[in-house]
């Protein structure tokens, strides 16, 4: 019995470290005030007509850590759009197109993920207002570890 | 050998063998050299009645005489509709004068979202040319399945939109006489449908 929860003790203990080491392990690569690891780029949203809509959003996340990261929500003003919901969409070889929510999309470790047409897009849903290719909007991306990105997405037109 | 191994290794074999059965198949519509299929003989369709963006009855014999695009989608589609459009626009332009002898036309598969007025706004969105067609579940249904297109509503209870619509994102060319004879997988190269288009002129 005691045996047991030492043995316990000493799973979690280790597992504890795995979680911590890589941690301390990107301190010792990075200056204290290194850049986040997280960084976003190309951010644009597809531009909408009509009422009641949902629109695609678009970008490039990288992640410069050591750590696999994942993002979880998105966030945007309600009084642009009601919800926000992370969709996949594919075309199979029967040249349908399907589109469903998902949970999250993994941002390897010092690699990069892409959402474009024809793949991953953040939707915008319950649109309060058409969206014109002069509008700028801030979507908040929030990580798995945590982390928050603010991200600065122009709207383009339709085509 | 633990039995889960036998099963994986099953498994596995199984899905290879299903795997060259898909590629070795080689019947069907006669394929060419240009991107895209020309159906030889031409398939004969119906007719059909659905309503357009302006609010009014159209058929698709309206269209006689000239060659017609279609596209069957949804104006809530995030990218593969809105993508298709724009290669619409670029095969019109890619056309020049010969554009007066083509329809381009999106044909709703969401009657239920897509009013005239909704559709209006979005084709217009593109060209004042195209033509935006909506119509009752029921009639777009019968003309998918002449087609060849699916189109499914999936309900999502966790997701704000209620429901999707899973379709065929082929683009569909129709002749003067209003046969079906090309199709086109997404994403087909607009010099391409334009070669094809001007083949049946
Ligand atoms: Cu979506």
């Amino acid at each position: 019995m005691r045996m047991r929860r030492f043995l316990l003790a000493v799973l979690i203990g280790v597992a504890l470290g795995a979680l911590l080491i890589p941690r301390l392990g990107d301190e010792d690569d990075d200056a204290p005030s290194s850049a986040p690891a997280i960084t976003v780029r190309d951010a644009w949203v597809r531009a909408t007509v009509g009422s009641g809509g949902m629109t695609g959003a678009f970008m490039v996340i990288e992640n410069n850590g050591g750590t696999a990261d994942r993002l979880v929500s998105v966030g945007v003003d309600a009084e642009i759009a009601g919800a926000v919901e992370i969709h996949e969409m594919t075309i199979g070889e029967d040249q349908v197109m399907r589109m469903r929510p998902i949970e999250g999309i993994d941002v390897p470790a010092g690699g990069n993920i892409e959402l474009k047409p024809g793949g991953y897009h953040i939707m915008l849903l319950e649109l309060q207002r058409d969206l014109t290719p002069d509008d700028t909007l801030t979507l908040t991306l929030t990580f798995e570890s945590g982390a928050q990105v603010e991200v600065s997405a122009p709207v383009r037109a339709m085509e | 050998m633990p039995r889960w191994t036998l099963l994986l290794a099953g498994l596995l074999i199984g899905a290879a063998a299903l795997a060259g059965c898909g590629s070795g198949d080689a019947s069907g519509p006669t394929p060419t050299p240009l991107p895209g299929t020309l159906l030889d003989p031409p398939k004969e369709i119906g007719d059909f009645t659905l309503t357009d963006h302006t609010g009014q009855p159209f058929r698709l014999s309206d269209l006689r005489g000239k060659v017609a695009l279609l596209f069957f989608g949804y104006t809530n589609c995030p990218d593969i509709c809105p993508t298709t459009l724009a290669e619409f626009k670029r095969v019109k332009a890619l056309l020049g004068k010969d554009a007066a002898r083509v329809a381009f036309v999106f044909v709703s598969v969401d009657g239920e979202r897509d009013t005239p007025e909704q559709l209006a706004a979005y084709v217009r969105a593109f060209d004042p040319e195209f033509i935006g067609l909506t119509g009752d579940d029921a009639t777009i249904r019968a003309i998918a399945r002449d087609y060849g297109v699916f189109y499914q509503r999936v309900s999502y209870e966790e997701s704000a939109a209620g429901y999707l619509v899973d379709h065929t994102a082929s683009t569909f060319g129709v002749d003067q006489e209003g046969r079906l004879r090309l199709v086109f997988s997404y994403g087909t190269d607009p010099a391409a449908i334009v070669a094809r288009v001007r083949a049946l002129f």
